[in-house]
């Protein structure tokens, strides 16, 4: 149970989440292994109901009450799934940061933003409230924000949108944290304003060693962070390649057709949008076979009996699927 | 362009500024803001939260009263309308919004969502035939008949935005205003609902106002863009001359900072626009971009720039536009000759940031 240093910053392998509501199972998450290398940007990209965000909930063990969680997540080694209070406590929060989507309900509304921060050295670090402080003004600055000791003072519905997700990244760093998850971050600001954090995500990695899990549904966005990506489609992982090498050439069907459908600012301007038939599945729904079948303009009747195991190509990549796009 | 459908005529939309509650202050969410949409003309809204798009929407529609200005549906103003007649002329605007579950009524079949519509406005029609209408709309939007007699929350995000879609097309809308109506959708979801929005506009030759934050879906439906800042129209292009050679500051550090679907670095936020948002209210009497700007000047604190035609169709509303570095293209193959007079700026050092290509 102790730290190894030499281990992936995170290891999930073999991750099933399963909810249990009136008798009837739903699997949002289904066998899912990644590793995210110490200093690395590991992209998660996916649309709603893939399991993106249940799998880093269920590695902080942040899950709904009714969810069970089965495999293995380590953290430098070390077992974090069903692991007792003491060893999360011990790494949640200080070593283990994350930061959410919406950035006013991460927040406490009644606690002026000084408070929630300091708080947090106060019971990660046991230090003073008085260098509390001091590390949560330098910290505000640090994240760009323009008159820092004003802000301290401040309740979070005074911030707008933008400055409450640098406090949260600001929060989510003061600890020093190995890994950062970014669960959506950028998805409620305005791009101007995403532009802005982005680069503080980029300023912050090359300051200090930190590990970024960037989780969006935006390739785009991924594109500008990551050094790795991986693609999921019901639950499971489809693709996963360094980030170069999955734009330029996306192997799964599914990869290659999400990139199509993200709306280009360059390029001919087509009357038509590019558009993947179809809903994206239920987590509830059971697949015979590729759960993409339904939807794949390369699927053939093997597809949808033989489900396509998750393999090693080439020198850094992994895919499943029976008919990939051809290289 | 022929005939516009619908004039907005120097709109105006006050809100009180002051949390007290007695004090006469006021604030204007939309600002002299003048357009037109004709039919089977698609317009594109964009601009950040706040600057406006929703409040400028809602009051065409009359759904929040406007301070000054006209809404000019073919040649009568909305805005002074008695409430009967509004009623009635309510049934050629009408407005898709962005959650498409919560514009649904939980408690009413998809039928009766959709008949509705047509109980108010063709109240002599009947059952039978209304009956043929809906299972035609269903049928227009590319759901199945046997889907009204369904309840709402039985849908997906995507086929609830269809129904919504389906509601507004039932009483035969010359104009649909379409608020962040595929914001909340996924990608893959997304492209299907803007086609479909362009299907029946083709058919059915309706004027259309689209409001979204989302450049890359607005370059797709759009013909012509209306940029808003502050609620003010700071500029307003054809699409390809938005895209290729956009003039205002702020257009420029939106295009810039919107991811593409590849790789590449974006700029430097700092060099695309100063660094706080100031509140709006700060910016009294000068431009009100003034306080994000990177190019602005002395002129452009005592005095609001207003809309000049700069090219055909295209009007930009600053002082220094012709002092900017010229336009950096997103795309040169795109760019085309609408380009060709901008690039005779020589000085394009600020802007090169924007214009980093793929790594390798």
């Amino acid at each position: 149970m102790s730290t190894d240093l030499a281990a992936p910053a995170l290891a999930i392998d073999e991750l099933s989440v399963e909810y249990l509501r009136g008798g009837t199972a739903t699997t949002p998450v289904r066998e899912v292994s990644l590793t995210v290398a110490a200093g690395e940007c590991l992209g998660v990209v996916g649309e709603s109901g893939s399991g993106k965000s249940q799998i880093f909930l269920a590695a902080m063990d942040l899950l709904a009450a009714n969810a069970h969680a089965s495999g293995s997540v380590r953290f430098f080694g070390r077992e974090l799934l069903a692991a007792p209070r003491s060893v999360l406590d011990a790494v949640r929060g200080s070593k283990l940061a994350m930061v959410f989507q919406d950035p006013l309900s991460a927040l406490t509304p009644h606690l002026k933003i000084g408070v929630q921060m300091a708080e947090l050295l106060v019971c990660h670090r046991a230090t003073s409230w008085r260098e509390a402080d001091a590390a949560a003004l330098a910290m505000l600055r640090k994240v760009g924000i323009a008159d820092p000791w004003r802000r301290l003072g401040q309740y979070p519905h005074e911030l707008s949108g933008g400055m409450r997700q640098r406090v949260l990244i600001g929060m989510s760093l003061l600890c020093e944290p190995d890994l950062l998850i970014a669960d959506e971050p950028t998805t409620a600001l305005d791009v101007t304003v995403q532009a802005q954090v982005l680069e503080l995500l980029r300023a912050m990695r090359r300051d200090s060693c930190l590990g970024i899990v960037l989780i969006s549904h935006d390739f785009g966005l991924v594109a500008g962070l990551a050094d790795r990506i991986v693609v999921l489609y019901a639950g499971r992982v489809v693709e996963s390649a360094p980030a170069a090498q999955l734009f330029a050439c996306p192997r799964h069907p599914y990869t290659a057709a999400l990139m199509q459908c993200s709306p280009a600012l360059t390029g001919f301007a087509q009357e038509r949008m590019p558009t993947l038939a179809g809903q994206p599945p239920n987590p509830a729904d059971r697949f015979d076979g590729c759960a993409f079948a339904p939807r794949c303009s390369n699927a053939t009747p093997r597809c949808r009996v033989e489900r396509p195991l998750l393999e090693t190509v080439g020198a850094a990549a992994q895919l499943a699927c029976h008919n990939p796009m051809s290289t | 362009m022929s005939e516009p459908l619908l004039e907005v005529k120097n709109l105006r939309v006050e809100f009180a500024a002051a949390r007290d509650p007695l004090s006469a202050e006021v604030f204007a969410a939309i600002d002299d803001v003048s357009f037109e949409i004709g039919a089977g003309e698609t317009l594109g809204l964009v601009g950040e939260s706040g600057s406006g798009k929703s409040t400028l929407a809602r009051a065409i529609l009359r759904l929040i009263p406007a301070a000054r200005g006209q809404v000019l549906w073919r040649g009568r103003n909305l805005l002074t309308m008695g409430a009967q007649e509004l009623r009635s002329e309510r049934r050629n605007l009408q407005l898709v919004f962005q959650d498409p579950l919560a514009s649904l009524d939980p408690r009413m079949r998809i039928g009766e969502i959709l008949g509705e519509p047509l109980e108010i406005f063709e109240p002599s029609l009947s059952a039978t035939d209304r009956q043929i209408r809906i299972e035609r709309m269903l049928g227009k939007v590319g759901l199945a008949a046997e889907f009204a007699r369904r309840f709402p929350h039985e849908f997906s995000g995507g086929q609830c935005q269809r129904i919504a879609i389906a509601r507004a097309m039932m009483p035969g809308p010359r104009i649909l205003i379409c608020d962040e109506a595929v914001s909340s959708l996924d990608v893959s979801i997304q492209g299907q609902i803007v086609n479909l929005l362009g299907d029946l506009q083709r058919e059915l030759g309706m004027g259309m106002l689209f409001i979204s934050h989302n450049l890359g879906v607005v370059r797709h439906i759009s013909r012509r863009v209306l940029v808003l800042f502050g609620g003010s129209a700071v500029e307003l292009a054809p699409r390809e001359r938005l895209f290729a050679a956009a003039a205002h500051p702020y257009t420029r550090a939106l295009l810039a900072a919107t991811p593409g679907a590849h790789p590449q670095p974006l700029a430097a936020p700092a060099e695309l626009l100063a660094a706080e948002a100031a509140p709006a209210e700060q910016t009294s009497g000068g431009c009100v971009f003034f306080d994000r700007c990177i190019h602005r000047a002395g002129e452009c604190r005592i005095s609001a720039p207003r809309l000049e035609q700069i090219a055909e169709l295209h009007f930009v509303a600053c002082h220094r536009w012709r002092q900017l570095p010229a336009a950096a293209p997103a795309d040169e193959a795109a760019a085309g000759a609408a380009l060709t007079e901008f690039l005779d700026d020589a000085d394009s050092a600020i802007l090169a940031p924007m214009n980093r290509r793929p790594q390798p």
